[in-house]
């Protein structure tokens, strides 16, 4: 790895930029539904604050290979979204491999795994039930996903990150954009999709026994969960060329404004029932993305 | 639609909850705030601490000596403890307790000597026959689950 890999991974976007990144990125969330249902939401250093608290807290222990497990799911989930976040090709520098979209994909898949893993091996009825629908949710919204990205490389003719971030004039590069923006609310367990982390359901889920520093870790993993799949979908639409500098000012407007928009849907609509959720994925962005892909395949072909 | 411009309209009215510790008094004369106790009419006689149903008002005797101890994270605030004050020296605060970080803080305890208790001047053995001395309502006798020594 050299220099420009490591600036990518421990400073920008990695590391020193990510996590504070995630933390305004949910204080963003949380802040912008509070002014729509007219409270006054949380200050600015909330998400910071919770975190620090967390880490403080005592906590009741536990023994064997269940506590290391439940210890190792959110560290994974924070390792891999560190990971992803720094594949992210915010900087024309020539940078990654061939088929490196593949990567980020499992890499961004590897959160909701964990969460799924967590609500099994909690052995709490409430996190088996959260684990069972986040399961359902993910292959629902993972074959529109897949298909989306997909279409994009199709189009772009690539499955490598650097030739598929860019702003592109066809049609199936936005409507493959649009595909991957369509399941971030499901991968970010947003409403309407929020099945599976229902705080008044199930008590959150697989979540529902953990506390103290393993809990502040997830809290983390979910703020760098906003940055990549925002980041991921802002590169995605990013024009070529310009100084790095606006390129990254570029990159954190456009991820904000996502956060802006799904914070909106999510404060408009109530939570979907796993059914409707399965079928909104399956019956209507499932039939679309195989349109577009079937198009991009034509486009492909004919040109 | 009709969510998004209801949306819309509470973003343009502002929010209408507002932060911790605010500025606003609390208006009505009858709130339940903190109870407040008077150390120069208190007699000590513990019958708030032996109503107190959260155990939050405690009173320890030692001689003529005792502590008054208040704990408001234990209160309730049901004022059960003003209703039995037989001296009428608690009183509730009608302004909102105060917020605090650590466990203990509004802790409030009074060192006190405890006055003894005055009886009428004795009444003519003639007038006693014929009409007798009304028991001083001033100062109850102490309850036996809060102290042992006799009222005098």
């Amino acid at each position: 790895m050299n220099i420009t890999g490591l600036i990518h991974f421990f400073v920008f976007p990695g590391l020193l930029f990510a996590i504070p990144a995630g933390w305004f990125y949910v204080w963003g969330e949380r802040k912008a539904v509070a002014r729509m249902q007219r409270r006054i939401g949380p200050p600015l250093l909330q998400p910071f604050y919770d975190f620090v608290k967390l880490l403080g807290k005592r906590t009741p222990s536990r023994h064997g290979i269940e506590a290391d497990l439940l210890r190792l799911w959110p560290a994974i989930s924070v390792l891999s979204m560190i990971g992803a976040i720094a594949m992210l090709p915010v900087f024309p520098d020539g940078r990654g491999f061939s088929g490196d979209a593949v990567l980020l994909v499992a890499l961004l898949e590897l959160p909701s795994i964990c969460f799924i893993l967590a609500g099994f091996t909690s052995g709490s009825i409430y996190g088996e039930i959260g684990a069972i629908r986040e399961a359902v949710l993910s292959v629902a919204n993972n074959l529109v996903f897949l298909l989306a990205i997909v279409t994009i490389a199709v189009t772009e003719k690539t499955f490598r990150l650097t030739d598929m971030a860019g702003g592109s004039w066809n049609p199936g590069h936005w409507i493959g954009v649009f595909g991957i923006l369509l399941c971030i609310p499901a991968k970010l367990r947003l409403n309407p999709f929020s099945s599976s982390s229902a705080e008044q359901e199930i008590y959150s889920g697989p979540l529902t026994e953990y506390a103290g520093a393993a809990l502040a870790m997830w809290e983390l993993a979910h703020g760098l969960e906003w940055v990549a799949l925002t980041g991921f979908v802002t590169v995605l639409v990013m024009p070529d060329g310009g100084p790095w500098w606006s390129r990254a000012v570029f990159f954190v407007v456009v991820s904000f404004a996502q956060v802006l928009l799904l914070s909106t849907v999510a404060a408009a609509t109530a939570r979907f029932t796993l059914q409707r959720a399965i079928r909104f994925y399956w019956q209507w962005a499932a039939i679309l993305a195989v349109l577009i892909l079937s198009s991009a395949i034509y486009m492909r072909y004919r040109g | 639609m009709n969510i998004f411009s209801l949306i819309f309209q509470n973003l343009r009215r502002g929010p209408v909850s507002f932060r911790l510790p605010h500025k606003h008094e609390c208006t009505s004369e009858q709130y339940r705030g903190l109870i407040v106790n008077d150390p120069e009419r208190c007699v000590g006689c513990g019958l708030c601490a032996y109503v107190c149903p959260t155990a939050a008002i405690v009173v320890k005797r030692s001689g003529d000596n005792y502590s008054w101890t208040y704990d408001a994270g234990k209160c309730t605030f049901c004022g059960r403890c003003l209703e039995r004050c037989k001296p009428h020296t608690l009183s509730m605060e009608s302004q909102l307790p105060p917020l605090y970080s650590t466990q203990g803080d509004l802790i409030c305890e009074l060192d006190m000597v405890r006055k003894r208790p005055v009886r009428p001047a004795a009444a003519p053995a003639a007038v006693t026959a014929d009409k007798p001395a009304a028991a001083p309502e001033a100062i109850p006798a102490a309850p036996a689950a809060v102290s042992t020594e006799p009222v005098v």
